[in-house]
């Protein structure tokens, strides 16, 4: 008789052979399920006792095991009911679950690996982008107390002079001094960035941050020898000249010597004295980490002439504060709003300050939040719908699996199995594919996002502090959408499975048989969907790289190669504007006679990546002059428009006398004589830059407009005016392809000019490169995501394909025996499978055509419903899933009909 | 814990004839009064509850193995393993402290209920 339970119990706990056994062998095998084995034993205990009594009374004992099953009721609707009563039934419930699923997915690790995959690749692209974001503009600063650091950012409009060294949000020297010492709600400190040259240092230079004397101790820096500076010693400009060294700079340039405490060094030819050495913690609040630090009072030093810290209109002081107890981030913006606006009144009296108190973390700019938002946006978009193609492959492969198991799903129900308790199961399974998935996606993001950083150009990057490794925030958020997208999309198939008549599939021998045989609607939509986005990125990626292709080829209305650039360390070598232009007038003598050199001029701006931007006025016929407008500026050296190849349209270009007696001459370019003149002659007229009182530039020439290549490209008329600044100048040699040559001679002539200068040399292309990074990375990860999304739709397509093909065997064999064209049916197999592809890429097409306007910017030209990546995205996307389609549906063909046949 | 829609693929049975159904709340009692007089094991109260009641009571035995789980669950009993008349391992049920209180307060309230509704069901027309 307790044979005959078992038995009755086994059948109960679920038909299908193999959850039987792996119930009865995996928990029984566990302590913790000594539960079960004593429940067991006492309902079998009350039966034995029940058929025992019946006998006594004179049944038989088939007919009393009978009578007491019947008064027993449901053995496994009872149990179930006593296992929710137990104390933490839930904790165990969950433990059995997780058991389960595992072992469910063990024995499918093909479907468990895939699926896996598939979720960790979706998160990481999604974690990754987080985890850059996070860490350009969220993450707390590596400061003490990061909970109270508070940047604030103060941009001021309206009229007057001002100007700005860095970003807008910079204040000036009398205005950061009035704020501080009017504060009550929270301490500021400046900090300011600078290099220096230094013999002290491998390679001559030091980065080094100017700093007021509370901002080391603000940040929790300690003195690890010596001391920092004082009150006194940053009060009046030019009066201390000392030096705090960094740890690492202490350890790699001074040996770490103990001494080095009143040494002296010399910092741009200037004497200071080492005062002291700061801890190894201590890296700064700024995303690169200074090997110096001085007094902010010391900046005249860093631009001869004391043009920033003598100049109260102009903002070079970046604001960090330590927010005092008890005050809130709105009373402390309030108090500052106020604060800035009367440090303004002495100096720029007709201007309104506008302050932002933003927690403490690297690059969080209100400008760059504002104009960063879309970009990411669009980023984030980009890659939620790799993730999406992710999750809906593995609702795809779950769904396909559960349609495999429903009879054992029927029989599960039709025994008690409460339909919770198997949508439990099902999520349960999902969760842990999701926690797997999430924790690999992890790995992989780190490495996404390390990969990323490292393809940004080096020279922006030097010195960086930036920090990827993830923090709880990073690694909450990465599960939390593991767990959350394996969940829901685990819920579409799971309640689809529980929800169905089940009786069907306990009649037939093999539950699925009797679905009809192709017709799998949800399936279907979710390839579809895939397809749909897939276009989607592959034809973003498309455009981006014709994109990156048409601007690579562009015109740009100037020379885009053999031009090497030589900028100089002029300032840092204390040179003035007089010096520096006969210095630079020199050397380019020197070169322009040497061998391969075609041509020689000179510029400030970084040609292609640097900029300048001014307002002006045109002084009409009548001498009235016209309202102010933006154009772009451009100092050149002469014949500058020879040696760039810009074409000279009417007039002339500067000549070398131009520049050596400073000329009062202008040249514009085409937009600025077409915008400002209309038809009439430019050449003769005057225009006013900058302030009214600087006085107004004779047009003397009109050439072609060059186009940039930066992505930014606010596209303003352009004035060009002889170079003055030479402090900032830049020679551009043009050569025939000689580089070489061309880069000795001018390193020889540079050290015979003055041996201290230092000289770097690039060439035009590096910097052609560089302007076109961010249209390449975003092609690149573009791509990288179309290629992953691409793969995902395929597989899931793939697995699709198979599975309906194997739920046809039977009728494939039928139809091959009856001696139906394989072609014929390989053509239908694969034609059935590709409906869903040819609808979602309709879909897809629609999408793609509105979204290739999100990236116009990056696009030079090339029109955001370019036919020919439209035509080539569709062609490559159908190639891939026709391939993925008639894999699976050839193999089947390949089956002998008879093996089909016999396939029950 | 999620409710469950099982389903129950036996008839109940009904061994007895005109057996009242079951109170709400009234199986938990006639457990704690069974192991009252002594500890039980699951059959033996069953059969207690059988002879207490003179049979006048329906139950699906089987029902009676998750209100014990939960009575145990509530501390109001307490179980040991032993051995049964005939020489079987047993689990046997016994009532704790907080189960003979629990006991009294309901027998208590259920003979006030009884008592209330008595009155109420005896009363005639003119004593309203």
């Amino acid at each position: 008789m307790w044979r005959l339970f078992r038995r009755r119990r086994l059948r109960a706990s679920g038909a299908s052979a193999s959850l039987a056994e792996a119930r009865s062998r995996g928990e029984r095998a566990e302590a913790g399920h000594r539960f079960e084995r004593d429940l067991d034993e006492e309902l079998a205990f009350h039966l034995r006792s029940r058929i025992d009594d019946h006998v006594r009374r004179g049944l038989n004992p088939a007919d009393a095991e009978r009578r007491a099953r019947l008064e027993f009721g449901g053995v496994d609707k009872y149990k179930e009911q006593i296992r929710d009563a137990r104390p933490l039934a839930l904790v165990d419930d969950l433990a059995r679950d997780l058991t389960y699923a595992w072992r469910s997915l063990r024995r499918t690790p093909v479907f468990a690996s895939t699926a896996i995959v598939a979720i960790a690749l979706g998160v990481a692209v999604n974690a990754g982008l987080v985890t850059l974001v996070y860490a350009l503009v969220l993450r707390p600063l590596p400061v003490k107390d990061p909970g109270t650091i508070r940047n604030v950012f103060m941009s001021t409009r309206g009229g007057g002079s001002r100007g700005t060294y860095g970003t807008p949000y910079f204040v000036s020297f009398p205005e950061f001094v009035f704020m501080r010492s009017q504060s009550r709600t929270a301490d500021l400190a400046a900090v300011a960035e600078a290099s220096l040259s230094c013999t002290c240092a491998a390679g001559g230079q030091l980065r080094a941050q100017l700093v007021s004397e509370n901002l080391l101790p603000l940040i929790g820096a300690r003195p690890a020898l010596g001391r920092f500076f004082t009150a006194d010693e940053t009060k009046t400009p030019g009066s201390a000249p000392l030096v705090v060294l960094s740890w690492a700079t202490w350890q790699q340039q001074f040996g770490a010597a103990q001494d080095v405490v009143g040494r002296t060094v010399n910092l741009n030819r200037t004497p200071f004295t080492i005062v002291g050495v700061a801890d190894a913690d201590a890296t700064g609040p700024l995303v690169v980490t200074p090997d110096v630090w001085l007094p902010y009072t010391m900046q005249a030093i860093t631009r001869p002439g004391g043009m920033l810290i003598d100049e109260p209109t102009f903002g070079w002081i970046q604001i960090l504060a330590r927010r005092r107890p008890g005050v809130s981030d709105s009373a402390m913006r309030a108090e500052l709003s106020v604060l800035g606006q009367q440090s303004l009144l002495p100096h720029n009296p007709d201007r309104t300050a506008t302050v932002v108190v933003s927690p403490g973390a690297f690059l969080n700019y209100p400008m760059i939040m504002q104009n960063g938002a879309p970009v990411m946006a669009i980023a984030f978009l980009a890659v939620s719908l790799v993730l999406l193609i992710a999750c809906a492959n593995v609702a795809n492969m779950l769904l396909a699996r559960g349609l495999g198991r429903r009879r054992e799903i029927a029989i599960r129900v039709s025994l008690g199995a409460g339909r919770a308790r198997l949508l439990r199961q099902f999520l349960t399974e999902s969760a842990v594919i999701g926690a797997l998935g999430g924790v690999i996606g992890l790995m992989l993001s780190q490495a996404a996002a390390r990969f990323v950083l490292a393809s940004v150009p080096k020279s922006a990057m030097t010195g960086h502090q930036i920090d990827l490794s993830p923090d709880w925030w990073i690694v909450a958020y990465t599960l939390t959408v593991s767990l959350a997208t394996s969940l829901f999309f685990g819920s579409v198939p799971a309640l689809r499975l529980i929800r169905r008549d089940l009786t069907p599939a306990l009649k037939t021998e093999r539950g699925i048989r009797s679905l009809p045989g192709w017709r799998i609607p949800l399936q279907s939509a979710l390839v579809a969907g895939q397809t749909a986005i897939t276009l989607v990125l592959l034809v973003n990626a498309g455009l981006l790289v014709r994109g990156l292709d048409r601007a690579l080829r562009m015109d740009l209305g100037q020379r885009a190669d053999n031009v090497l650039i030589a900028s100089f360390n002029l300032q840092q070598e204390q040179y003035t504007a007089e010096p520096a232009g006969r210095l630079l007038m020199n050397l380019r003598d020197a070169v322009a006679q040497s061998a391969g050199v075609v041509g020689v001029s000179m510029t400030v701006n970084d040609p292609l990546l640097g900029g300048c931007g001014m307002r002006a006025r045109t002084i009409g016929a009548d001498g009235r002059p016209s309202e102010r407008f933006d154009v772009a500026c451009e100092q050149v050296g002469g014949e500058y428009f020879k040696t760039m190849r810009v074409a000279v349209l009417r007039g002339r270009g500067f000549t070398l006398d131009d520049v050596r007696r400073g000329a009062r001459a202008a040249v514009v370019d085409e937009r600025f004589a077409r915008a400002r003149f209309g038809d009439a002659d430019p050449l003769g007229r005057f225009v006013r830059l900058g302030r009214d009182e600087d006085g107004d530039d004779e047009i003397v020439g009109v050439v072609a407009t060059t186009s940039g290549i930066a992505v930014d490209r606010r596209i303003r008329p352009k004035v060009y005016t002889p170079i003055r600044g030479f402090m900032e100048g830049r020679l551009l040699i043009a050569h025939d392809g000689r580089t070489e040559a061309v880069v000795s001679v001018l390193r020889a002539r540079v050290a015979e000019a003055d041996p201290n200068l230092l000289v770097s040399i690039k060439s035009i292309e590096e910097n052609v490169r560089l302007a076109l990074s961010p249209v390449r990375i975003a092609a690149a990860a573009a791509a990288a995501l179309g290629l992953m999304g691409l793969v995902l739709a395929c597989s899931g397509l793939y697995g699709v394909v198979a599975f309906s093909v194997s739920r046809r065997l039977r009728e494939i064999g039928i139809r091959v025996a009856l001696g139906a064209n394989r072609t014929d049916l390989l053509r239908m197999i694969v034609g059935q499978g590709l409906r869903p592809v040819a609808a979602g890429g309709a879909i897809g097409l629609l999408l793609a055509a509105a979204g290739g306007h999100l990236i116009r910017a990056l696009l030079f030209g090339v029109s955001p419903i370019d036919p020919i990546t439209f035509t080539a995205t569709v062609l490559a996307l159908l190639a891939a899933a026709a391939l993925a389609a008639i894999v699976p549906a050839l193999t089947a063909l390949r089956l002998d009909p008879m093996v089909a046949l016999r396939d029950e | 814990m999620a409710p469950r829609d099982t389903v129950d693929p036996v008839d109940p049975v009904d061994p007895v004839d005109n057996a009242a159904e079951l109170l709400p709340g009234t199986l938990d009692l006639l457990i704690l009064k069974a192991i009252s007089l002594g500890p039980l094991h699951g059959y033996g109260i069953l059969l207690r509850i059988e002879q207490i009641t003179g049979d006048a009571l329906a139950i699906e035995q089987g029902a009676l193995y998750p209100a014990l789980y939960r009575l145990q669950r509530q501390r109001l009993v307490a179980t040991e393993w032993g051995t049964s008349d005939n020489n079987r391992r047993a689990k046997y049920y016994r009532l704790t402290a907080a189960g003979r209180k629990r006991l009294r307060e309901e027998t208590e309230w259920w003979e006030r209920l009884v008592a209330a509704i008595g009155t109420a069901l005896r009363a005639k027309p003119e004593e309203v």
